[in-house]
C-alpha cells in the first residue's frame, strides 16, 4: 500500500505542476504581463544587489562632493547628478528598495488583515460581527486617504514608519469589502451548507472552502494596489511628510529635485523614471493575473 | 410547542428513526410571512426510504433543511431517534451532525470547484478525525471504489468530470463520515438519465450494504417508483397522501397526486397504463404568503365541494397499510 | 420538397488552444406539419445544431461544411439580411431559459412591440398592439391588459413561459423550434404549457422540431424523432416504434435507463463519459462506450442504414457484410 502510496503522491506532485504550467501558459499570452513580470524581478535583483551593482553606494544617503554637483548625464552618472554631487541613478536603485519595503509592508498587512475581517463579516453576515466590522471601515472609507495620511504624519512624527501607518490604516477597508461581498454570496453555496453538515469547523469552513474560491481576485487586486502603495507612498513624501532627506526614498528625491527643474531636469527625470517603472510593472503584471484567473 | 408535549409518547412507536410532529416553518419577507411547511406530520423507521414529493413551494426542501438544521423550525417538533433535534446545526453535537447527511440536487455547485476530488473527500475525512496521512489516503480510495469511480478521478477538479461522476463525489462525501440517515435533496434532477440510473444504483446498493435510511426530497417519481418505499405527497407547505409505493402507484387517490401522475409524459404504453384517470392539469400553484383557504388544493381540484373552501381537510384513511389521504372526497372513511 | 433539410453539417467550436469537432456530419429533414424530436443527453449538440439552422451561433462556433436547405435555399450561401428575415418571419424558436429569454428591465409588452416591429413589418404599427394581445390570448393567458404592462419578474415561471411561447409564435409562420421548453418549470405547469405548444402547432399548421432529453415528453409529442449522440445523428425512427424496438445500442441503453413508472427495473446506466470534442473518437463516436463494438468500430464511420421504412441507423451492426449481428 505504501508504494501505491508513493505512486499517487508523485502524481499529485504532477498534476500541481501541470496546475502550475498551465497558469504560466496563460500568464504568457500576454506578453505585456510577460514584460512587466521582467521589469519586476530587474527592478527586485537591482534593489536587492543595490550595494553591489550600483557604481557609487556611498552617495544613497549623505554624501557631499561639490565638485560633481549637477552634471548631466554622461557615462560614469547615467543619470546626472544631484546638488551634492550624488549619482542620482544609484540612489534610484537605493529607492526602490524603499518602495518595495513599503509595498511588502502595507500589502503584507493590509492583504491578511482586510482578508480575514472580510471573511469573517461575510460569513456571519447580519450578527454583531458584521456591523462592528462593516461599521469601523465605512468610518474608515469615508475619510478621504490622502488626507488621513498627511493627517496621522503631520501628528506623529513625520517618517517612513508612520507613513506606512498611515496608508496602511486606509487601506485595509477595500480588502474587506471585497472579500466580504464575495463571502456573503459564497456562503450560501451548497459545498459550504455541505461542508457544516459534515461538521467541519468554522475556520476550516473559512480558509479550506472559502479562501481558495477568492485567491484570483485578491492577487489581482493585491498587484494592482502594489502601484498605488507606491504612488500614495511617494506623494507622502513628496510633501514632505513621509521619509526626510537625505533618505533615497522615490517620492523624497522627487520633491527635493523637482525645485531644480526645468535647468537640472535629469534629477528629476531618475526618480519619476523609477516610479513609472514600478508602477508599470505591477499594473502589467496585474493583467496578466487577471487573465490566469478569467481563464480558469 | 407546548400543544405537542401530551401526545409526544404516543408518536414515539416502535423505535422511529425519525418522528415530525406538527412541523411549521414560517419565514419573514418583505412581501408578507411565507407558509413554508405549515403543520407536517410524519415519521420514518430505521433503514426505509421515505420519499417526500411536491412541486416548488410545496415546502419539501424546507422541510428537509429544518431536519438538517439549516433552519429551525417555527413550530412543531422534530425528533431523531429520540432526542429533539429542532436546533441549529452550528449547535448540534459533532456525534449528531455525523448521523445526518444530505446530498444536494446540483453537483456542480455542492462539490468546491477549486479542490481537487482527493481534497473534498480528504477534508470529509480529517473531519472526524486527522489520522495518519496513510490511512486517510486508503478511505479515501475505498470510498472512491465503492462507489464506483476509479483512480484517475483522484486529482481532478469538479469541473473536469461528468454530472454524474460529481454526484457519486457528493456521496462519497457523506459516506465519508458513516452516516446512519441521508437526506437526498432531488439527487438525480440535474443528471442525464444515463448517469441518472448510475446514481440511483449505488444508491441502492449503499442502502443495501449499511442500512442507511433515506429521505428522498423529488418532483420525479420515476426515481420514486424505483428506490422509495413510501411516498408523501405535499402540495403548499401541507400533506395530502401518504401510502407505501406499491399502494400509491396501484391506488392513488388526492386529486392532487391524480393531476400531478396525469401531468408525467409517459414514454411508453406499458407506463402509460399505470397512469390514472387522467386529471387534466389546470390553474397555476398559489403563492405560500397567501394559500387558499380550507384545503388549499381547492382552487385546482375539478372535484372541490363546498367543505373544501371552508375546511381544512383532516387525514382520512383510506385502507390499505396505513394509506393516508387528506380530501373531503373521502370522509366516509376513518379519521386518523 | 422539404420545409428544412440539414445536409452533412459540420459545426466547430474554436477556443484559443483548441478547435472543439462538435457536429459531425448530421443530417435531418423537417417537412410541412411534421412534429420531428431531437433526442440525446445534454452536450450531446442539440442545441448547437438548432443554432446553426439559425446562424445565431456564438463567435466561437463555425459552420465548417454541409448545406441548411430552407424551402430549397441553402442559408449558408445567401446573405445575411435573407437569414434575418426568415428568422423574424417564418421560424420561430423557445429558447431552454424562460428567465434569460426575457429582458428584466423592460416591460412585455416594449419587448413583444420590438419583436413584431420586424415579425410584422408589413402590419401597420397600431395592429401591433391588438396582435400582441391576440397571441397572448392564444397562449391561454386572457387578462392581456396586465400581463402586457408587466415587468417579467412581476409573472409566474408558467405565466413567462407563456409569453415567450406567444412572442415565438410572432415569428413563426412556417417552423418553430423548441429547445428543453418546460425546464425549469413544475410537473403540472409543465403538462400545461405541452398541451399549449401540440395545440398551437396543429392549430397554426406548424412543424416543430422539438428538442429534449426528457424521453416522456419527446414520445407525447413527436411522430418521429432524431437521436443524437456526440455530435452526430446515431438513430431516426418514427417516434412509437423507437421506444418500443430502439435499434442502436445508444438508443436502447439510453431508453432502459430511464426510470420507468411501470416497473422498478433500473437501467445499468451507459458506461463511461461522452467524448472530448477536442478529440473526439475515430469510426463511430460511441464505440468507446458500446458493449458491442468490434474492431470496425473504432476505424470506418458507420454509414446512415435504412433498416425499414423511415427507419434509418448508424451502426455496424444493421449495415451489410461487416460487424456483429
Amino acid at each position: 500500500m505504501s508504494s501505491d502510496y508513493s505512486a499517487v503522491a508523485r502524481k499529485e506532485r504532477e498534476v500541481r505542476l501541470e496546475n502550475l504550467k498551465r497558469a504560466w501558459f496563460r500568464f504568457s499570452r500576454n506578453k505585456l504581463a510577460v514584460a512587466g513580470l521582467v521589469i519586476f524581478v530587474t527592478i527586485v535583483t537591482m534593489a536587492s544587489l543595490a550595494e553591489y551593482i550600483t557604481p557609487y553606494p556611498s552617495h544613497a544617503g549623505l554624501y557631499i562632493n561639490f565638485k560633481e554637483k549637477y552634471q548631466p548625464p554622461n557615462p560614469n552618472h547615467i543619470l546626472g547628478t544631484d546638488m551634492y554631487g550624488r549619482d542620482v541613478f544609484t540612489r534610484v536603485v537605493f529607492g526602490f528598495r524603499y518602495a518595495l519595503m513599503m509595498v511588502g509592508v502595507v500589502l503584507g498587512i493590509v492583504v491578511p488583515v482586510g482578508t480575514v475581517l472580510g471573511l469573517l463579516a461575510g460569513y456571519y453576515k447580519g450578527t454583531l460581527i458584521d456591523h462592528v466590522i462593516n461599521g469601523a471601515s465605512e468610518v474608515f472609507v469615508a475619510v478621504p486617504p490622502l488626507v488621513l495620511a498627511l493627517a496621522i504624519c503631520s501628528v506623529l512624527e513625520p517618517n517612513v514608519l508612520n507613513a506606512l501607518l498611515a496608508i496602511t490604516l486606509m487601506w485595509w477597508p477595500w480588502y474587506t469589502r471585497m472579500i466580504y461581498s464575495v463571502t456573503s454570496s459564497l456562503r450560501n453555496e451548497p459545498y459550504v451548507w455541505a461542508a457544516k453538515a459534515l461538521g467541519m469547523r468554522t475556520t476550516t469552513i473559512l480558509f479550506k472552502e472559502l479562501l481558495p474560491n477568492m485567491l484570483g481576485p485578491i492577487l489581482t487586486k493585491a498587484t494592482l494596489d502594489a502601484s498605488w502603495v507606491i504612488i500614495i507612498g511617494a506623494s507622502i513624501s513628496f510633501v514632505g511628510l513621509g521619509a526626510q532627506p537625505p533618505t533615497p526614498d522615490l517620492g523624497t528625491m522627487l520633491s527635493e529635485y523637482c525645485r531644480y527643474l526645468p535647468a537640472y531636469w535629469w534629477m528629476t527625470l531618475g526618480p519619476l523614471l523609477g516610479i513609472v517603472a514600478l508602477v508599470l510593472s505591477f499594473n502589467l503584471m496585474g493583467d496578466g493575473f487577471r487573465d490566469v484567473f478569467a481563464g480558469e | 410547542m407546548m400543544v405537542m408535549q401530551d401526545d409526544d409518547d404516543s408518536s414515539r412507536g416502535s423505535e422511529a428513526l425519525l418522528t415530525v410532529r406538527n412541523l411549521k416553518k414560517y419565514f419573514r419577507t418583505s412581501k408578507g410571512l411565507v407558509r413554508a411547511v405549515d403543520g407536517v406530520t410524519f415519521s420514518m423507521s430505521t433503514g426505509e426510504t421515505l420519499a417526500l414529493v411536491g412541486e416548488s413551494g410545496s415546502g419539501k426542501t424546507t422541510t428537509a433543511h429544518v431536519i438538517m438544521g439549516f433552519y429551525t423550525p417555527t413550530e412543531g417538533l422534530v425528533m431523531y431517534k429520540g432526542i429533539n433535534i429542532g436546533i441549529p446545526i452550528e449547535k448540534r453535537p459533532l456525534s449528531l451532525k455525523r448521523e445526518i447527511q444530505i446530498v444536494f440536487q446540483d453537483p456542480a455547485t455542492s462539490l468546491n470547484p477549486k479542490k481537487t476530488v482527493k481534497d473534498i473527500l480528504e477534508t470529509a475525512v480529517k473531519v472526524y478525525g486527522e489520522g495518519v496521512k496513510l490511512e486517510r489516503f486508503k478511505t479515501i480510495l475505498e470510498l472512491m471504489s465503492y462507489v464506483g469511480l476509479s483512480e484517475e478521478h483522484l486529482f481532478k477538479r469538479p469541473t473536469e468530470i461528468g454530472g454524474g461522476e460529481k454526484q457519486l463525489v457528493a456521496l462519497a462525501r457523506a459516506l465519508a463520515v458513516n452516516p446512519a440517515f441521508i437526506i437526498l435533496d432531488e439527487p438525480t434532477s440535474a443528471l442525464d438519465v444515463s448517469a441518472q440510473s448510475k446514481v440511483l444504483r449505488t444508491l441502492l446498493k449503499i442502502q443495501r450494504d449499511r442500512g442507511v435510511s433515506y429521505l428522498l426530497i423529488t418532483h420525479d417519481l420515476g426515481v420514486v417508483r424505483n428506490i422509495a418505499s413510501r411516498v408523501i405527497i405535499m402540495y403548499l407547505g401541507k400533506i395530502c397522501e401518504e401510502a407505501s409505493t406499491d399502494e400509491f402507484f396501484g391506488r392513488p387517490t388526492h386529486p392532487y397526486t391524480q393531476m400531478l401522475l396525469s401531468s408525467i409524459p409517459a414514454m411508453t404504453e406499458e407506463d402509460e397504463r399505470i397512469l390514472p384517470t387522467r386529471i387534466e392539469s389546470r390553474g397555476e400553484i398559489p403563492s405560500a404568503i397567501n394559500p387558499p383557504s380550507g384545503c388549499r388544493f381547492h382552487t385546482r381540484c375539478p372535484y372541490a365541494m363546498e367543505v373544501c373552501r371552508k375546511e381544512e381537510p383532516p387525514a382520512f384513511n383510506v385502507g390499505g397499510s396505513s394509506h393516508i389521504v387528506n380530501c373531503w372526497l373521502h370522509s366516509s372513511n376513518t379519521r386518523v | 420538397m422539404n420545409l428544412l433539410e440539414v445536409r452533412n453539417l459540420r459545426v466547430n467550436y474554436r477556443s484559443y488552444w483548441y478547435t472543439y469537432h462538435v457536429l459531425n456530419d448530421v443530417s435531418l429533414q423537417v417537412s410541412q406539419g411534421d412534429k420531428v424530436g431531437l433526442i440525446g443527453e445534454s452536450g450531446s449538440g442539440k442545441t448547437t445544431l438548432l443554432k446553426s439552422i439559425l446562424q445565431i451561433l456564438p463567435p466561437q462556433g463555425r459552420i465548417v461544411s454541409g448545406e441548411v436547405l430552407w424551402k430549397g435555399t441553402d442559408l449558408l450561401k445567401v446573405s445575411k439580411d435573407y437569414v434575418t428575415n426568415v428568422r423574424r418571419k417564418e421560424v420561430g424558436m423557445i429558447f431552454q431559459d424562460p428567465l434569460g429569454a426575457l429582458n428584466p428591465v423592460f416591460k412585455v409588452k416594449e419587448q413583444f412591440l420590438d419583436i413584431l416591429r420586424h415579425s410584422h413589418s408589413d402590419h401597420d404599427k397600431s395592429d401591433h398592439l391588438s396582435l400582441a394581445e391576440e397571441l397572448l390570448r392564444s397562449v391561454m393567458l386572457p387578462d392581456t391588459a396586465r400581463v402586457l404592462e408587466s415587468y417579467p419578474f412581476q409573472l409566474s415561471g408558467g405565466m413567462r413561459q407563456r409569453v415567450i411561447i406567444a412572442m415565438a409564435l410572432a415569428s413563426a409562420r412556417d417552423l418553430l423550434l423548441a429547445d428543453e421548453p418546460t425546464t425549469n418549470l413544475d410537473v403540472t405547469i409543465q403538462d400545461q404549457i405541452l398541451r399549449l405548444i401540440g395545440e398551437l402547432v396543429v392549430k397554426r399548421g406548424l412543424s416543430m422540431i422539438l428538442v429534449s432529453h426528457a424521453l416522456g415528453m419527446v414520445a407525447k409529442m413527436t411522430h418521429r424523432v432524431y437521436v443524437m449522440y456526440a455530435g452526430s445523428i446515431v438513430e431516426e425512427a418514427p417516434t412509437l416504434k423507437l421506444f418500443s424496438e430502439p435499434l442502436h445500442p445508444y438508443t436502447s441503453m439510453l431508453i432502459e435507463s430511464a426510470p420507468r413508472l411501470a416497473s422498478t427495473r433500473l437501467g445499468e446506466g451507459i458506461k463511461g463519459n461522452p467524448p472530448d470534442y477536442r478529440y473526439p473518437p475515430s469510426g463511430c463516436r460511441f464505440h468507446p462506450r458500446c458493449p458491442y463494438a468490434t474492431g470496425i468500430c473504432k476505424e470506418v464511420r458507420p454509414p446512415n442504414v435504412e433498416v425499414s421504412k423511415h427507419r434509418y441507423v448508424a451502426c455496424h451492426m444493421y449495415s451489410e457484410g461487416a460487424g456483429g449481428g
